[in-house]
This record gives C-alpha cells, structure tokens and sequence, in this order.
C-alpha cells in the first residue's frame, strides 16, 4: 500500500485574508490520480472542499489546478506515492478553494472576436480544414497553457498566453473568416512568446499549440509584410549572408576544422551559431572533449545555422533551407549520430526538421547532447566550495513539460569536487529565445530565474544551453547579481 | 435580500440543444440567459458526442428521410412518438444549414463538395453519419457558445436551477442558485427552456459528466410536468473502469474487432454467442458483460479485459484519433495495453413528455433534447443524439421565441424569493464533525442502488428491493442537513441533486417495474421477451401534495410509421 500526503490550498476569499493549505493523508495500491485524490478527500475528510470536474475523462477541461506548482488537469495526472501540493491555476482568482473565476479570461478573449466573422453563407465548395484549424479544434480552454505560460506570467501585458493565442489562430486558419486576425496577433503580442514550448508540452488534448498558434500567427504576421524587429531582421540578413544567425568575425570553426571526409568516423559535430561563431572557445571546449573521450568525429564542412530561431519565428523558408543544406552535409558525410551543445539546434532537428522537410527525413540519424556521452568534466576544479545550481533549458523539456533534470555528470563532477548542490526551483523559461523580439519579456524572464537563484544562495548557475548562458549572465550583470552563470561547456 | 432577474427566454443547460434555442431566440431579438451548473457548455453530454445522423443532399440515393424515420422507430421498438421522430428527422438538415455560417466544421467530399459521409453506423439502413472527425459534439457546443456570446446572451457558470417559480397560469420564471455569489435569485421569463440532458450520474458507471444528474426532469415533475418512457436507459457496453484515468471514456475498438476476456482469460463471447461473438447488439453486448460480471468472472475493477491489440495501430488512430490520443496522454499504447471496461449509463430514453414544437403540459415550459422524451422510444439509435439535440434546439428555440412573444412575463414576488431561499438556508447548519461529505455518500448510494436494482439487467425482486432503498434514501435526503455555507459548497450542490436523483430514480425504477416485458433497453430477466401488449407508455407524474408519484400505463397502440420489424 502506498502513502499520500496531499497539501491542498483551501480559502474563502469572502471570509478569510489569505489562502492556507490543509494537509490529507491517503492510501492507495498504485498511483494516485488527482481528480480521484480529490474526491476521496471530499469522502473522508471534507465534503465542502471545492474544486470544478465534469467528465472526468481529459474530454472536457473542467478540472485544472496546479499539482506541485505545475498545471495540469487533475483528471490526467498521475501522481506517485509522497508528498503533493495542490492549488488552484495561478493567476486567475479564486472562487473557493481550488475552484477559479475564468471570467477575466473569458472577458479577454471576447476582445479578439472568437468567432466566425464573415457575412457568407454556407460555403459548400468542398473545402477541407487544415492541419493547424484540426488541431486546434481541439482546444478545450482548460488553460493550461495559459496558467504555465512563462511570458504571460512575467508579461500579461505583453503577451496576451497560449490560450489567446490559439484562439486567434483558429478563426486565422479557417478560410471562411474575413476579420484581420493578423491585426489581433500582433496586438495580443504574438512576438514576445519565447518559443520555450511549454504550451505544446503541457496540452491536455495533445495539440501542438506553439506551432499552431504563435508560430502560424507569425508566419502569417511575416506573409503580411511585417518584417519583424530590427534584430530580427538583421538575423536574417545575416543569415541569408553567411548561413549563421550572428556576423561571422573569425572563420567559424566548422570552415576552421571542417572536412568533408568522414574517414570512418560515425559521429558528427553539429556546431551551431553560439559554439561556431559567438563564443567559438564553448565550440574549441565541445571538440576537445570529443577528442580526449576517444570517440572517431568529423565536423561537416558547409554546416549551417540549425534553423530552428528562424522557424519559431515564423521564417519558415529560410529555415526549411536551412533544414536541408544540413541534411545534405550531414548525410554526405556519411554519420549516424550527430552531435551537438545546444538544446535549441537538438529541438530543431530532432523536432523540426521532420515537420519542415517529411517525417522520414532523419532516417536513422540520432541527434544527442555531448553531456550524453562525455564522462567526465575535468575543468570544474573552479567549483571547488561553490553552491551550485542547475537551470532546465526550456528545450531539454520533456514531452509532459517537465523539466529536465540536471545532466548525471555534472552532478557526478560537483560530488567529486565537493561542491554544494543546490536543487532549487528558478523559475520556467530564461527568455533567451525573445531576446531579439521583446528584450523586455527576455529581461523579466531572466531576472525572475536570477533573483531566485540568489534567494537561493548559489554562487554559480550551471546549464547547458548556449542561449540561456547569454540571457541569465545578461540579467545577471543588470542586477549586479552575487553570481555567475556558466555553460557546462566551461567546466568538461 | 431578495433579487430578481429579467429575461424573455431562460433556458437551464448549456449542451446543444439549449444553446441552439437561445441563439434562435436571440437573433429573433429576445433576452436570454443560459444557466449551468459546471462551466457552460463543458458539462454537457453533447461535449464528448462523435458524429451524427442525418438524411440530406449528401445521402445515398436510396436513402430517404422515411427511411431514416423507420430505422429510428424500429430501434426505438416503436414506442417512440412518431410526430417527434418524424420532426427530428425531417428538421435536421434544415437545422445544420446556417451552422457553418456561425464557424462550424464539416468533413466534406473533396469531389462533390457536399458533407463527407463517415459510414453505416449499426442500426442505420445507410450512411449517415456526418460531422468532424471525432469531435463534433464538441464544436457543435463550441460553435453555438461563441455564436451566442456573440449575441449578447447571458451565459451563466456556475449556476443551479432550483425549481420553477409557478403562477395561476403556468411558468413565471426560475429560482436558481448562483454558486459563486452564495444567492438565491429569481430570474423572471415568459418562457423556461428544460435542456439539461441526461442522468448518467444516477448510475455508479457512465460515460456522462457528473453533471447529469437529471435536474431538468425533476425541476419539471415538481412543477407538474408528466414524464415518461422513465425505464428506458442506455447502457453504454464498453466503457473504461480500469485504469483510473480513462474511467468513463467509451471505448470504440470492438467494431474494428477487439476482444472481450473474463478474469481468467477466456473470450466468453464465444461461449454466450458463439457466432456473432463481440458483434451483437450494443443492448445484447452490455446484457453479456453485465451477467459475466455478476457471475463473479470479472477483474477485481468490476469489468472485464478489452483486448485491442490485434488492431494495426494506425487503424485504430485514423477511426478514433481523439480516443487513441485521449489514452496516449495517459500514458496508455492501445496496440499493446488492455484496459478493463463495463456497462456504463450512456444515454437517456425518458424524461419529460412533449409534443413536436418542445411544449410540456406545464403552459410556459418547454423541454428539449435528452432531459425530454419520446424521440428516442426504447432505445436511442446511434448517432441520433445529436440530430435530436439539433433538430429540438432549432425547433424548440423558435416555438420558445412566438411563445415568450405571446406570454407577458411572470412576476416573482419578494417573499417567494425569501421563501426559495429559506429552502436552501433550511439545508445548512449540519456538522461539520461528521466532517465527511454527507450528501456526497447519498449520492453514491443512489448510484448503488440504481447500478445494483435497476442496471443493464432487471427483475421483480431487484426492483422491488431497489424501490424500498430509493424510498429510504429520499427520505434522508429530503431532511439531510449540510456543512459549509451557501457560496460554492460542493456539499450543499450535492444534497440539492440527490433530492432531484432521488425524485427521477423513484419513477425509473416506477417505470421498469411497470413494464412487465423487455423492449429495446430495459431487459428483464424475468419477463425476458418483448410483448406486444406492451407496445405503450407509461406515463408518470408527481402529485406534490401528496408527494407521491403516481404512473398511467395507458393502453397499446398499433405500430404507425413503417411496417414492424
């Protein structure tokens, strides 16, 4: 029999000033179900303890609320013996207990005119819904995507959340409709998402809604003649130069070490922009570890940018260009595995290639990180009496939207050094990837992950994603923060 | 202090026959409010409906609209009214046209442009079934939500109908819960539109939301309203008990030849129908199930094995792609997981007795879709829930509109209000030592009951038993006094639908015990054939004085509409 101790917030708003949590003791066979765990609690232990359900299937959307600080619906998630927490979707307020007002969303989404506007009649000339409309006629509004949404968390202001969003996108993608719905996007903030994907992750009818929503919005933004912010436009320009998102200063180090040749090695280096050209000691550091781990590689010469920033921006031609000339280079080179330092360009392989060039695209190509396959850091030495923590890079996400957890040598390596560990929650989302579309959400975003690493009282922050590095040592520096952020390529 | 609304048309239930109504009200220029008592248009069994039946341009040419008339009666054993089946039929095209121009999806045809056909569903001559893949219930509900938000219908969460507020000359308004504020209010209206759907919750398994806990039915005895057909009630054959999280969702795989497995493994459809075997009828299947479970060959769940299995993956996905991505999300493989499934309350026969433009007997009361009856007789065909729900909802919201037009509006005094109130005020105050939801296990006991006394498969001494039991447990449930207070109390919600459960299953199991044979759903073991003397309806009321509920078999009648089968 396993044990479950289930906090759950309770409050009155209309009797009590604060919400408190009651503690609930239960016991089950197997995992325990959240919508089951709260009804057995209102059997037991309080029949007055609210919280909304309806079909009790995943069919519906009724049944949001937070387990252990993360949304879900309560009817769909598992959770195993231990101790949880339950409270009810942030950011909406509450009636009772975990019950939520949906009102002021509800009054947010008339603004955008959820419905068909047109003046035509049937339309009968055989039509056939698209992908993005199939998708998102899906969408329940249960508001999950909303409620973890990190930029409408640290923005509303500036990002109206996933669930609008979607909302747009579906009168976007429905042919009959004659409103500007572009006009909405843009005004919702559709440019200040920061592609971190939590939404997509997170659905709870499995809808892609990243891509459905925002990234259509976008493409639909760009089809339009916007032509985005200056930063994003001179990323374009300066990929459409030199196939990299960043001016290219010295040789990048895929030209510098760059062969066509595999000479029987089956592995090949994926650069990307950050370790080919931005901060090419990071790509130096990736080369050499390879080298020193024993294991035969090739860099593919004529690599480009990975193609995924362009993508979630909604530029989607130059990334399918980008998509194929990698393809192209990779498979000449004759590898099996590809091999990268950037969560972003492992996403966009793995995840999008197959959506912008077919499905079978990778073939039987495997797309792994470096912390997967090096063993050990010898350079974190640095980290000696240091407390330190690690940050999820939304791209290393799992497909449930669980956060990664920290790469086993970097905790091997901390062990062996005696450096203090700190698992600490900072925060979803750096804002890196809105960096150059809204630096406000990127600067809100960084500095929210910041402040709590120092409540925290870590000296150095540790991830493994290249962007996150720049965004949070940004952030950082602008608080005057009492710590440093560093790419595990620092310390391998 | 006492507050009171205004509107021309309330309707209670936000599935799609009501929204349909209000919105046909309001483009006629009508004030409308829409109540539910969960989160508008999510409670409602309309929700999770897949596709529907609907003769029209897009049919077969040797279909017709008679024909899809006499499938229905034939399913229905012919004690369906047939000026309703004829008016569901025949209005159904007529109500999806103007459905698109509100946003609603169809498949189509890419060479004909007309509505794509999706198959021959059981039961059905021909191909009917139209919609949008798996989810057209949904987007209907989706669809008419927007399109009456859009028309300045008033649209109500969270609130609970409590009971019509009546006059000398019929329906003056509703008394309604609003369960955020923690108030009783009044909403006056010409007109109250009862669409509340049906009573899966009565029963310890369905595939409905708990919302259904038949309200409208009981809001509408208590206001006078007959009621009939109450024994009829679909099972659903296949539904998940096992694992939790798919729970109620209905499985759709025996069609494409999945296999049902007793706890020791054994495909007991070949011993009970060796022929046939799973491919009988769904009235047949759920007899099958129900009995191997009793018999003590079930899993400790209470079901038996579903095997999919030996479906090709993709199958499966292309026929049921919200199901397989349903069970994806809780981390089930449908080709290589079984899940445990049983007899599950599915949909509703009975109900309120109306005529074809949705009038009850109660002048200012109108009924619609399944919290009403007669469309459906004995058993519902598949894939007519939704073309009831259309066909009523255009109907009845346009009968609604000349109705509120001719009725002056009805004016709920003060002291009714105080004393709807003090009704509700009279639940509370119970301990809160006993701590555990009270009401909350009166409901499962009813549903106990029910699933135990008055399930798939009836006799005498069951329905005996289960009528002293139902007796008991309304009598508790008319004195039971709650925790909490009036604002969002789960508590109180649940002591106020146990005494409407209580009220419907007292004439289900009035109804079941009545009918001295079996017919379409209700199946008797001890009066195992169908019985021409039969071929009638029984007819309940509830006499409020007494409180008692007094039934009228009233006598047979020939077959009309098509030749018996």
């Amino acid at each position: 029999m396993n044990h479950f101790t289930i906090l759950v917030s309770r409050y009155d708003p209309v009797n009590e000033a604060a919400p408190h949590e009651a503690r609930y003791e239960l016991s089950n066979d197997e995992d325990l179900n959240v919508l089951d765990a709260l009804r057995r609690i209102r059997q037991a232990y309080d029949g007055t303890l609210a919280f909304r359900e309806s079909c009790g299937t995943g069919k519906c959307g009724s049944c949001a609320v937070e387990v252990d600080g993360k949304p879900a619906l309560a009817c769909q998630r598992l959770m195993s013996p231990g101790s949880h927490r339950i409270s009810p979707l942030r950011s909406f307020p509450v009636i009772r207990d975990l019950t939520v007002d949906v009102g002021p969303y509800e009054s947010r989404l008339k603004e955008v005119h959820p419905y068909l506007a047109a003046a035509c009649a049937d339309r009968e000339s055989g039509w056939q819904a698209g992908v993005v409309l199939r998708d998102l006629a899906l969408c329940t509004s249960c508001l999950i995507c909303e409620a973890g949404c990190p930029a409408h968390s640290v923005a509303p202001d500036r990002f109206e959340g996933p669930a609008i969003m979607a909302a747009i996108a579906r009168w976007m993608a429905d042919p009959r409709d004659r409103r500007d719905r572009v006009e909405d996007a843009s005004r919702s903030g559709v440019d200040s998402c920061a592609s971190c994907f939590r939404c997509s992750n997170t659905c709870s009818r499995g809808i892609d809604v990243f891509t459905s929503s925002v990234r259509f919005a976008r493409e639909a933004e760009l089809s339009k003649g916007y032509s985005g912010t200056a930063t994003d436009r001179q990323m374009v320009q300066t990929f459409r130069e030199s196939g990299k998102l960043f001016p290219v200063i010295e040789a990048p180090l895929s030209v510098k070490y760059g062969s066509s040749q595999a000479n029987g090695a089956t592995t090949g280096v994926f650069l990307g922009c950050m370790l080919d050209v931005r901060h090419q000691d990071w790509g130096e550091r990736l080369l050499k570890v390879l080298g020193e781990s024993g294991v035969p590689f090739v860099v593919p010469e004529g690599q480009v940018c990975c193609g995924g920033p362009l993508l979630w921006k909604g530029r989607v031609q130059e990334a399918r260009e980008a998509a194929h000339k990698n393809l192209e280079v990779f498979k000449a080179a004759g590898v099996q595995r590809i091999v990268t330092a950037c969560p972003g360009c492992k996403l966009a392989w793995s995840r999008g290639y197959p959506q912008l060039l077919s499905g079978e695209a990778l073939g039987s190509l495997q797309v792994v990180d470096i912390c997967e396959i090096v063993a050990a850091a010898k350079n974190a030495g640095c980290l000696g009496s240091k407390t330190v923590g690690y940050f999820p890079p939304c791209h290393t996400q799992g497909h449930d939207g669980q956060d990664s957890e920290p790469p086993e040598i970097l905790l091997r390596t901390l062990r062996e050094v005696g450096a203090d560990y700190v698992q600490a929650t900072l925060g979803e989302c750096c804002g890196g990837m809105a960096a150059s579309s809204d630096p406000q959400v990127a600067r809100k975003l960084g500095s929210r992950v910041i402040e709590r690493a120092v409540n925290a009282g870590l000296d150095v922050l540790v991830t493994t994603c290249p962007f996150c590095v720049e965004n949070l040592s940004r952030s950082a520096r602008a608080l005057k923060a009492p710590l440093s952020v560093m790419n595990i390529m620092e310390i391998v | 202090m006492a507050v009171v609304r205004q509107v021309d048309v309330l309707v209670v239930g936000s599935g799609v026959a009501g929204l349909y109504a209000a919105t046909r009200c309001a483009q006629q220029g009508l004030s409308v409010a829409v109540l539910d008592k969960g989160l508008a248009g999510r409670s409602s069994a309309s929700y999770s409906a897949k596709g529907m039946a609907v003769f029209g341009p897009w049919s077969v040419k040797e279909d017709s609209e008679e024909q899809h008339v006499d499938d229905t009666l034939k399913s229905g054993r012919y004690v369906n009214d047939p000026r309703l089946v004829e008016a569901m039929v025949k209005g159904a095209a007529g109500a999806i046209l103007g459905l698109e121009s509100m946003g609603m999806l169809f498949d189509r045809n890419p060479d004909t442009g007309n509505l794509a056909l999706h198959g021959k569903a059981a039961g059905h001559a021909w191909p009917r079934d139209i919609g949008f893949s798996d989810i057209t219930g949904k987007l209907l509900v989706d669809t008419l939500l927007s399109q009456a938000r859009m028309l300045g219908v008033s649209v109500l969460s969270d609130h609970l109908a409590l009971d019509i507020a009546l006059g000398a000359e019929g329906v003056k308004g509703c008394f309604v819960l609003d369960m955020d504020a923690g108030e009783v209010v009044a909403i006056e209206a010409s007109v109250v539109v009862m669409a509340t759907g049906g009573i899966g919750d009565l029963y310890p398994l369905t595939s409905n939301a708990v919302q259904n806990t038949g309200d409208g039915i009981a809001i509408a005895m208590r206001a006078g309203a007959t009621v009939k057909d109450m024994e009829f009630v679909q099972f659903y054959p296949a539904t998940v008990v096992y694992p939790p999280v798919l729970r109620g969702v209905n499985t759709n795989s025996i069609g494409l030849g999945a296999q049902l497995l007793n706890s020791a493994k054994e495909r007991f459809m070949s011993r009970l129908e060796p022929e046939k075997l799973e491919q009988v009828t769904r009235d047949r299947l759920s007899q099958c199930i129900y009995l191997e479970i009793m018999e003590g060959r079930g899993t400790e769940n209470g079901g038996v094995y579903l095997d999919a299995t030996s479906i090709p993956r993709e199958k499966y996905k292309a026929h049921f792609p919200s199901e397989w991505r349903l069970a994806e999300h809780a981390g089930l493989d449908l080709g290589k997981d079984v899940v445990e499934v049983a007899p599950a309350a599915h949909y509703y026969m009975g109900g309120i007795e109306i005529g074809p433009d949705g009038s009850t007997d109660v002048p200012g009361l109108l009924a619609l879709g399944e919290c009403a009856s007669g469309v459906h007789g004995a058993n519902r065909l598949a894939n007519n829930s939704l073309t009831d729900v259309l066909s009523f909802g255009k109907i009845g919201g346009d009968s609604a509109a000349a109705v509120a037009r001719r009725r002056s509006r009805g004016s709920i005094g003060a002291r009714e209000v105080n004393e709807a109130e003090e009704r509700i005020r009279r639940r509370l105050g119970g301990s809160a030592v006993a701590g555990a939801a009270i009401a909350g296990r009166m409901k499962q006991q009813v549903r106990d009951v029910m699933g135990q006394c008055v399930g798939v498969v009836r006799d005498a001494r069951g329905l005996a038993t289960g009528e002293r039991l139902m007796n008991e447990l309304s009598r508790s449930a008319s004195e039971v006094t709650v925790s909490g207070g009036m604002r969002c109390n789960p508590e109180l919600l649940r002591a106020l639908e146990v005494q409407n459960m209580t009220l419907v299953a007292a004439a289900i199991i009035k109804g079941a015990s009545l009918r001295k044979e079996s017919r379409g759903s209700q199946y008797r073991t001890d009066f195992p054939g169908e019985d021409a003397a039969w071929r009638r309806n029984i007819r309940i009321r509830y006499m409020r004085d007494s409180g008692e509920i007094v039934a009228d078999a009233g006598t047979a009648t020939p077959p009309v509409g098509g030749k018996e089968v």
